[in-house]
């Protein structure tokens, strides 16, 4: 499946409410992006770490980048606006949203935050202070073994093959 | 000039003969404090590596992370001595702040995975099993973790468990 860079930008209809033009439903072979800030989301070796894909207390959502759809340009820029000091932005691990999916886990378009937006739910909110099931570690640390390191500078799109 | 075979062969016997009929006690007592400043030494490191994570501020993760909970650090570090009676394993592990505040100790070793997660008053692990049939998965209070987690952790290392821990009764 062929996916148009740059397809979720937002135009105005006649009324002046933004229409987002991405379909709504995130299709399995579509590749998402997560936002990474180092040292925390990287092993010493470099390796992208499952903390990575947690989430802070009471939530159970994870923001990502529908990739596919939006400019490396597009998601460098929005990833570096969340920079601050201290903080700086690396770039992106690479999921396919049908691998996601095959760990039970749901991914669902949120364009109420930005056109190009989504989420990966996990099935409950993560407690303060307490560690989750080791089920879940085991999903997590899945997940960033799967997950595709890639850096903005090289500007390649972000998008996996073979999703 | 030759070696000195005599010598070597009496310096071979003298680390494998038992305390009792070790004629040079004070070579033996010299090995021994070698090994204690290792093994301190690794869980000085260790001790960093909490600190750093301890000063941690809000949102260390820019997604809004929560501080590390002094509680989770604290009965992380009153396992380090359990961990470091095999240095080997304490000095591999990576430390990982999770962003509900509580710290993981991850050990990747052969494509094989172990994970430690402490917290307030609860620990998760999942590690190799120590028989067929999948991860060795164990959660509960931290005050009663097994002594299943360092024999995980020690089949990631292909090795006998050289501690002496037989259970892992932590301060409250």
């Amino acid at each position: 499946m062929g996916y148009q860079m740059g397809g979720g930008k937002q135009f105005p209809d006649s009324c002046g409410v933004t229409e987002c033009t991405i379909p709504e439903t995130v299709a399995n072979d579509e590749t998402i992006a997560r936002a990474l800030f180092p040292p925390i989301h990287f092993s010493s070796s470099g390796k992208i770490r499952g903390a990575a894909f947690k989430a802070p207390s009471g939530k159970m959502d994870v923001s990502v980048m529908r990739s596919s759809y939006l400019s490396s340009s597009e998601c460098c820029r929005r990833a570096t606006e969340m920079q601050k000091e201290g903080k700086l932005f690396a770039g992106f691990a690479l999921l396919c949203v049908g691998f996601v999916r095959n760990l039970q886990l749901k991914v669902e378009d949120s364009r109420q935050i930005f056109c190009g937006h989504a989420d990966i739910w996990h099935h409950q909110p993560f407690i303060k202070g307490e560690p989750p099931s080791p089920e879940v570690n085991i999903v997590l640390d899945a997940l960033a073994k799967h997950a595709l390191l890639v850096i903005c500078e090289a500007n390649d799109p972000l998008t996996r093959e073979n999703c | 000039m030759l070696p000195d075979i005599e010598g070597i062969a009496l310096f071979g016997l003298l680390i494998s003969v038992p305390d009792a009929v070790n004629p040079w006690p004070w070579f033996q007592n010299i090995r021994q404090s070698m090994e204690v400043s290792h093994v301190s030494d690794t869980i000085s490191r260790a001790e960093v590596k909490l600190i750093q994570i301890a000063a941690l501020p809000d949102d260390w993760d820019g997604y809004g992370a929560e501080c590390i909970s002094e509680a989770a650090i604290r009965n992380t570090k009153a396992i380090l001595p359990f961990l470091a009676e095999n240095p080997d394993i304490l000095e591999s592990a990576e430390f990982i702040p999770n962003p509900y505040g509580t710290l993981s100790l991850l050990w990747e070793k052969g494509g094989e995975t172990a994970h430690l997660e402490i917290g307030t008053s609860r620990f998760s692990f999942y590690g190799p099993g120590l028989e067929c049939g999948g991860p060795l998965k164990l959660e509960g209070a931290v005050g009663n973790m097994s002594r299943n987690v360092l024999d995980s952790l020690t089949a990631l290392w292909g090795i006998k468990w050289e501690g002496e821990s037989n259970s892992l009764t932590l301060a409250a």
